[in-house]
């Protein structure tokens, strides 16, 4: 107990120096310095490839400007919050006291999101989310500290619902890991597609990162008697849920439909050809002929070999944001740092994805979803063909204090 | 009554994965009383050592065959050289063990995720085990129908050598009286670390066998340690039938809150611990005093 005790004893004193020696720096030396950024991202667990391809996307976006704001070099500290609302608060803490950045980007899980965006607020530390994707953050919990640069769950799923229902699907069953965004998800689907005239039969939650077996599941699913089982699972446990899937028998019998979470590139190599012809909703494929996509995944494939997946453009977006945004404030952070967050809401900029707007809750809105099939190309490889797309919707009301 | 007869066999079938998860545990922890929480190590050990061997191979049954054995000397070595020299120095507390093998579990994880990054693998199901059998009406894989087989194999067999022969006549009498054992003339040292070894190549075992079904990845025996200590406690502590039958409680608790009663299955299995470590906590079927 001694020895602990005088560690923090030490890392009190040592804090309280820094903490006089930054004060005694004049301000205009701290604005020749680097900007830094915290990138918070759940770099182990589940969700340790997604995080992986969202922190290379947003150094391909960074490097498009040169790693570099009106010349101030850009620092990146990076931090894991293992997808765990405590850990966050606690790096995000450490981000505002003792790393003292600029800015914080990144974060994956909405669990963590809800956790930091109140310190955000109460900081007044501009957080910059990257998924994120549960309506409530840029509803309930939204703050003029706060934006998103990917879409709220509602304005894909919602779109995604209304699409299926129009498609002849009557009726489906959902499946979802039981936590903020699996509900926010499979929520805005079922919105979406009952109020365009579908029925989900059965909403069949999992428990989140603790499932391994899911034949209980699929069991009560195929017994539903449903058309489709409509589906919300990424990393992980979206291997083992299209596997054992496919193990049951039931890719014949009721479909497994999904977004690009569930039949992402990464999962690819254990799938196997368990993922051909499946049929998903993604916001963003390689393949999507715009000239600002096919820049980017030759940049990546340049950097990285290989083709960048859905979570790689969506850091690639919260990173060009953020850039795009401290170019326009010429390179500086603004006293008011909540004049940060408003310079990016009236952003509007071509991403690999397509036009990125915001709202005016500070959440980026979607303006195409793309339907598509994964096929085996005429190189043996596999990859995604077109089939349809649809604009996504907008956000849930509830925010009251963005501006 | 037939999807409940199909959630039956989901639930067998689970059953008999958290026994073969749990088995040695309950073994080592019966017989040298030793809080392992590194089990989950080797469940990762023995999966990425079948991935190698298959992938070399391109055989599942080489892949589970050869798996174990990586984990069995793992788990040999941190007993003869880890564990029992700090028992020999009065350093293994329930406290110092847990610890120890606490860290051991996430740096197994971290070292895995630094040779292999953090991408997912999977065995290919053997063409033998491939396809599906119509059961009950539906079509159920047969994979699924091989586990439980393998489960109740393994339990059947480690119960005649435990009671039947005279490697388990020696692991009992160990149990009761180690100084004695000793006196005889046994190199108890070594027996334990073998037990050690072979608990430790089941959890292998039972990784290689898991990953046609599920996914292998850095961090696929952090979550498993939990259930597989529910299953120690419910069972017994170190009773070897005891948590065969409760694997079977938890497996079909499991099962049967995840198909009826969604809502309660985080906690379901942890009810039942908390209710087992209130009325009977010596486990439901630990008679006192009776190990392994």
């Amino acid at each position: 107990m001694t020895i602990s005790f005088k560690g923090y004893a030490l890392i009190g004193f040592a804090g309280a120096i820094g903490l006089a020696a930054s004060a005694a720096v004049p301000t205009h030396a701290q604005e020749k310095g680097a900007i830094k950024i915290g990138l918070m991202l759940p770099y182990k667990g589940v969700y340790a490839v997604p995080a992986e391809s969202i922190d290379r996307g947003f150094q391909i976006a960074l490097e498009e400007f040169g790693n570099k704001s009106n010349g101030r070099p850009i620092e990146i500290i990076r931090a894991d919050d293992e997808l765990t609302p405590s850990v966050g608060v606690q790096k995000f803490n450490k981000f505002v006291q003792s790393d003292k950045v600029d800015l914080v980007a990144g974060v994956v899980g909405s669990n963590v999101a809800i956790a930091i965006s109140e310190l955000a607020d109460k900081n007044k530390m501009p957080m910059v989310f990257v998924n994120a994707f549960a309506d409530e953050i840029t509803g309930k919990f939204c703050s003029p500290y706060i934006a998103r640069t990917s879409f709220s769950a509602n304005g894909f799923e919602y779109a995604s619902g209304k699409y299926w229902a129009g498609k002849g699907v009557k009726t489906a069953v959902t499946m979802g890991p039981d936590y903020s965004a699996g509900r926010a998800f499979i929520g805005g689907f079922k919105r979406g597609f009952e109020d365009n005239g579908g029925k989900v039969i059965e909403e069949i939650w999992t428990p989140f990162q603790k499932t391994k077996d899911y034949s209980a599941a699929l069991t009560q699913a195929a017994n539903s008697g449903a058309q489709i089982i409509y589906a919300f699972y990424a990393g992980a446990e979206a291997i083992q849920v299209v596997k054992q899937h496919a193990d049951f028998g039931l890719r014949t019998k009721i479909p497994f439909i999904g977004d690009h979470w569930v039949y992402d590139e990464a999962l690819w190599p254990a799938l196997g050809d368990l993922a051909l012809n499946a049929q998903h909703v993604a916001t963003h494929y390689p393949s999507i002929e715009t000239e600002v996509n096919q820049k980017f995944v030759k940049a990546y494939n340049a950097k990285y070999k290989q083709d960048p997946d859905v979570s790689a453009a969506l850091g690639y977006d919260n990173g060009k944001a953020i850039m795009l945004t401290l170019e326009k404030l010429g390179g500086q952070m603004p006293e008011d740092r909540a004049k940060f967050i408003a310079t990016m809401r009236d952003l509007t900029f071509d991403s690999p994805r397509g036009k990125i707007k915001f709202n005016a809750q500070n959440s980026a809105l979607l303006e195409k979803v793309y339907v598509v099939e994964v096929v085996k190309g005429p190189d043996g490889k596999m990859q995604r063909k077109p089939l349809d797309q649809f604009p996504g919707a907008g956000d849930l009301p509830g925010c009251t204090k963005s501006f | 009554m037939q999807p409940f007869l199909i959630q039956l066999l989901n639930g067998v079938q689970l059953s008999m994965l958290v026994f073969l998860l749990a088995v040695g545990l309950t073994l080592i922890f019966g017989l040298m009383n030793i809080l392992n929480l590194a089990h989950g190590a080797f469940f990762t050990m023995g999966a990425y050592f079948g991935l190698v061997v298959a992938n070399k191979t391109g055989s599942f049954w080489l892949a589970l065959l050869i798996g174990p054995l990586l984990p069995f000397a793992a788990g040999f070595v941190l007993q003869f050289f880890v564990l029992q020299p700090l028992a020999q120095r009065g350093r293994s507390t329930h406290l110092d063990l847990a610890l120890l093998t606490f860290g051991l579990l996430f740096a197994t994880a971290g070292a895995v995720e630094y040779i292999y990054g953090s991408a997912f693998h999977s065995i290919v199901t053997p063409d033998l085990l491939k396809g599906r059998v119509a059961l009950l009406g539906i079509e159920y894989p047969i994979y699924r129908l091989f586990i439980t087989a393998v489960g109740i194999a393994i339990a059947i067999a480690l119960v005649l050598v435990i009671d039947r022969t005279l490697v388990g006549a020696t692991l009992r009498a160990g149990v009761d009286n180690r100084e004695m054992v000793t006196a005889l003339g046994i190199n108890i040292n070594v027996l334990f670390a073998l037990v050690f070894g072979f608990g430790s190549a089941l959890a292998g075992f039972a990784g290689v066998v898991s990953a046609p079904v599920m996914s292998i990845y850095s961090s696929m025996g952090i979550g498993i340690v939990v259930t597989t200590f529910v299953v120690v406690v419910v069972g017994g502590l170190g009773n070897l039938k005891g948590s065969f039958y409760a694997s079977l409680i938890v497996g079909m608790t499991d099962t049967f809150a995840q198909a009826y009663l969604p809502e309660a299955e985080l906690f379901a299995i942890y009810i039942l611990l908390i209710a087992v470590m209130i009325f009977r906590p010596q486990g439901l079927f630990g008679a006192v005093g009776r190990v392994a």
